[in-house]
């Protein structure tokens, strides 16, 4: 059977591979979506903790809560997010990480 | 869940999670990410956790995808040329993601709470219903279908958070509200005669 | 009035003026800004007659309304009404690269969405569980994203406004991903009750380091340590200055109330308070040396105030390291409040001239400020007041600040890190000094420039600023009030 042990490996690899993407990819639009897959892995994590800890017989429901209004942020910092690389393309033509280079160093 | 679904869908969560990461032509990685989250929905179910398990598909596969699909072909952003890797940062970002690797598996290794099975945590609906009588929740009607075997997860949840989660429920209204301002400031159209950017 | 009807009112007084931005005629927007300023006063005003008993109803469990969070709310107002008086200095610049609309610049807006921030702001003051803490900072995030881009015409803003993102987004997957483990080992999501079950011994002590790690690199991002502080720079750079002034205050204060709520949890553990307290000690050592010396080189001051910001904030994170004695009778969390202030106050000052400067001459640059003396001796000696506190020199409210920060390491017996404090307060005399150089002994490049004219309510301003700088720099009582409530 599976443990708690299991989700909490797997939803860690997926945390790891999320933080691969974003430290290894040069494309913004690519490395936004793996940022999504970082906060969907704690989310597993989170789920799988709040049905280990029961509470009365029931899942933990505190800790869905929070997996409800990280999936809502996550839907808002997409759009806020999309909204500024389109304005960044717009504007550059590039969505290349590499070229964001107009600050002086 | 037999063990041998909660492997395959694992497997594909983190495959199509790793196929992210390699591609290089953003629609695959569009999809790529979708199917993923497929995997990972049917994880939460797997934990009982119905509601979430379907507003992961409703709001990633089916509305955040369609986004970053839409985004991607408005854009038409071509696969990426090869470009020089920065051998450095490359190393570093490894580094960093193998040194998370080990760390989270020393982590889990000394966790006892951990090595308990999924069986041996059950969900005790009867007595969950005894003690919401006891505690005075209102709702008959979640008390009479967890006294018949089975789990109202959307009811729990929805009972949850409009009652003792409504504060949050109304700092994320303000949050969305400014998300909305925000993207029509950022990408409201302009007169056609105006100049481009400068920097 | 309870407690809780401050961020009632400030969002409200949000929604009205998005209603006047939108609906009532006129090209000039002004008024939103005027409007924005009598509301939040009202609402500081307010905060200091406010009910804050809690009484039995369950939403007291997510929500605090100590003094610590009333200072900070106060912090979170006044920020953000100074915010916004530098706003209206600003609409020469905002109007060229804003989005055109009908022919002129589009910055309605710019004085409606910092309202919302404030509220976010005086929630994150008040959050006492991991759910209010993750929705009120994503709240001021996420409008954060928004004020970096807003020059949507200015390509630097743009660049600030992506690497602000990405950067924000990773320390939420951090931030999230340390909560699901401290959720994962406690079972619960209030502070205190955390805090209870952390001391228990009951709880596995390697999760919980695991937990607090993660955190930290979140919370880091927010503050602007190392090691998430490498954003700090570029991203200050490009924002419109108003909003650089607001992220270096607003926003590291919010960042620092969670801060010192989140390491209280950790602190307060005798099996996790000493190696969190190691790591506190490397992370502020490392913060200050980077910030102080990364600033030695710099000629744009934006940048300057930039690295500034990076090396106060490893002044504030040796303050809340140095343990639970403090000093004069403050607690580290009080000291770090009464930093905070001062900080508010000698920031916005040096903003405040940075921003004249910025729309008559067009740059940032250290240059710009060449013959500031000629030009504008109000406006030079409010800027070597601002970097004289800055630096800490005595008689400032900027060498008060400094003074609890070393007088707690002292108490605490932190030698080395306060070794590195000196380095860095030396250093900082240097850098900032620098600016003096430019003001009063450089002649401008392009021979005499024009005398600068200020607006009544900037001259105000600048007035209440230097006179709070020098006052509470001799008179401490006020502050100490203020921060022990």
């Amino acid at each position: 059977m599976i443990t708690l042990n299991d989700y909490l490996l797997v939803s860690g690899l997926l945390f790891a591979i999320g933080l691969a993407g974003v430290v290894l990819r040069r494309n913004i639009i690519i490395i936004f979506m793996c940022l999504e897959m970082m906060l969907s892995a704690a989310n597993l994590s989170l789920v799988a903790f709040s049905r280990f800890n029961t509470v009365n017989g029931l899942p933990d429901y505190n800790g869905q809560m929070l997996v409800f209004f990280i999936i809502t942020v996550a839907a808002a910092e997409v759009a806020v997010g999309l909204a500024i690389i389109i304005a960044l393309f717009r504007a550059r033509r590039t969505v290349h990480v590499d070229d964001i280079d107009a600050m002086k160093h | 869940m037999p063990s041998v679904l909660f492997y395959i869908f694992a497997a594909v969560m983190l495959g199509f999670g790793l196929l992210v990461v390699v591609l290089r032509n953003p629609v695959s990685n569009a999809l790529a990410l979708a199917v993923s989250f497929l995997g990972l929905a049917a994880l939460f179910v797997s934990l009982n956790a119905f509601f979430i398990g379907i507003i992961q598909i409703l709001v990633y596969a089916g509305a955040v995808m369609v986004l970053f699909l839409f985004i991607v072909m408005l854009l038409d952003i071509k696969a990426e040329q090869r470009r020089k890797l920065n051998m450095p940062a490359v190393a570093g970002g490894v580094l960093l993601v193998v040194a998370f690797s080990i760390q989270l598996i020393s982590v889990l290794a000394n966790f006892e709470p951990g090595k308990r099975r999924i069986n041996e945590v059950p969900l005790d609906l009867p007595a969950a219903a005894a003690a919401r009588v006891a505690s005075g929740a209102p709702a008959a009607s979640i008390n009479a279908t967890l006294n018949a075997g089975s789990l109202p997860d959307v009811n729990l949840v929805g009972e949850t958070l409009f009652t003792k989660y409504n504060f949050h429920l109304q700092v994320i209204g303000v949050l969305l509200l400014v998300a909305t301002v925000g993207v029509i400031v950022i990408s409201r159209r302009e007169d056609k005669n105006a100049p481009a950017a400068e920097s | 009035m309870p407690v809780y009807s401050l961020e009632v009112a400030v969002v409200l007084l949000g929604l009205v003026l998005l209603m006047m931005e939108a609906f009532v005629a006129g090209k000039d927007k002004r008024f939103v800004a005027h409007t924005a300023l009598l509301g939040l006063g009202a609402v500081l005003v307010g905060s200091f007659f406010v009910d804050r008993t809690p009484d039995a109803s369950g939403f007291w469990s997510f929500y605090k309304a100590d003094g610590l969070a009333m200072t900070y709310k106060a912090i979170a107002l006044a920020c953000t009404m100074l915010v916004i008086v530098l706003g209206l200095d600003y609409i020469p610049v905002l109007e060229k690269f804003t989005a055109r609309v009908g022919g002129h610049g589009a910055w309605g807006e710019f004085f409606c969405l910092p309202v919302f921030i404030c509220a976010g702001m005086m929630w994150m003051a008040s959050a006492s569980d991991l759910t209010s803490i993750f929705v009120s900072l994503e709240l001021v995030t996420i409008a954060f994203y928004v004020m970096v881009t807003f020059m949507r015409r200015n390509v630097g803003s743009l660049e600030a406004g992506v690497k602000y993102l990405i950067l924000g987004a990773l320390s939420t997957g951090f931030l999230v991903y340390g909560f699901t483990w401290l959720f994962g080992v406690t079972g619960q999501t209030n502070l205190d009750v955390i805090a209870a079950k952390l001391n228990s011994g009951t709880v596995a002590t390697v999760p919980a380091m695991f937990s607090f790690a993660l955190i930290l690199v979140a919370l880091a991002f927010k503050i602007g340590a190392v090691p998430l502080q490498f954003w700090i720079p570029d991203v200050y750079q490009g924002a419109p200055t108003p909003i650089t002034a607001y992220l270096s205050v607003g926003s590291k204060a919010a960042g620092f109330i969670v801060t010192t709520r989140i390491l209280q949890v950790f602190l307060g553990s005798e099996a996790l308070v000493h190696n969190c307290t190691a790591i506190l000690l490397a992370v502020a050592c490392a913060t200050l040396l980077v910030g102080n010396l990364a600033a030695i080189p710099q000629t744009n001051f934006k940048r300057l105030l930039a690295y500034s910001s990076i090396s106060h904030a490893g002044f504030l994170v040796l303050a809340l390291a140095a343990g639970p004695a403090g000093a004069f009778g403050l607690a580290p969390g009080q000291i770090v409040a009464y930093y905070l202030a001062a900080y508010l106050i000698m920031t916005l000052l040096a903003f405040a001239v940075l921003v004249v400067i910025n729309r008559t001459s067009g740059s940032d640059d250290l240059n710009a400020f060449n013959g500031l003396h000629q030009r504008s001796p109000f406006l030079a000696f409010a800027l070597l007041v601002a970097v004289a506190s800055l630096a800490g020199v005595p008689l400032t409210v900027g060498f008060v600040g400094k003074l609890l920060v070393f007088a707690a390491a002292v108490k605490a017996s932190l030698w080395l890190p306060l070794g590195f404090a000196i380095i860095g307060a030396v250093a900082g005399f240097y850098y900032y000094l620098k600016v003096l150089r430019n003001m009063y002994w450089n002649a401008p490049a392009g021979g005499t420039l024009p005398a600068i004219t200020l607006s009544g309510l900037t001259k105000a301003t600048l007035l209440l600023l230097i006179a709070a700088t020098v006052v509470l720099g001799v008179w401490w009582a006020p502050l100490f009030q203020l921060v022990r409530r």
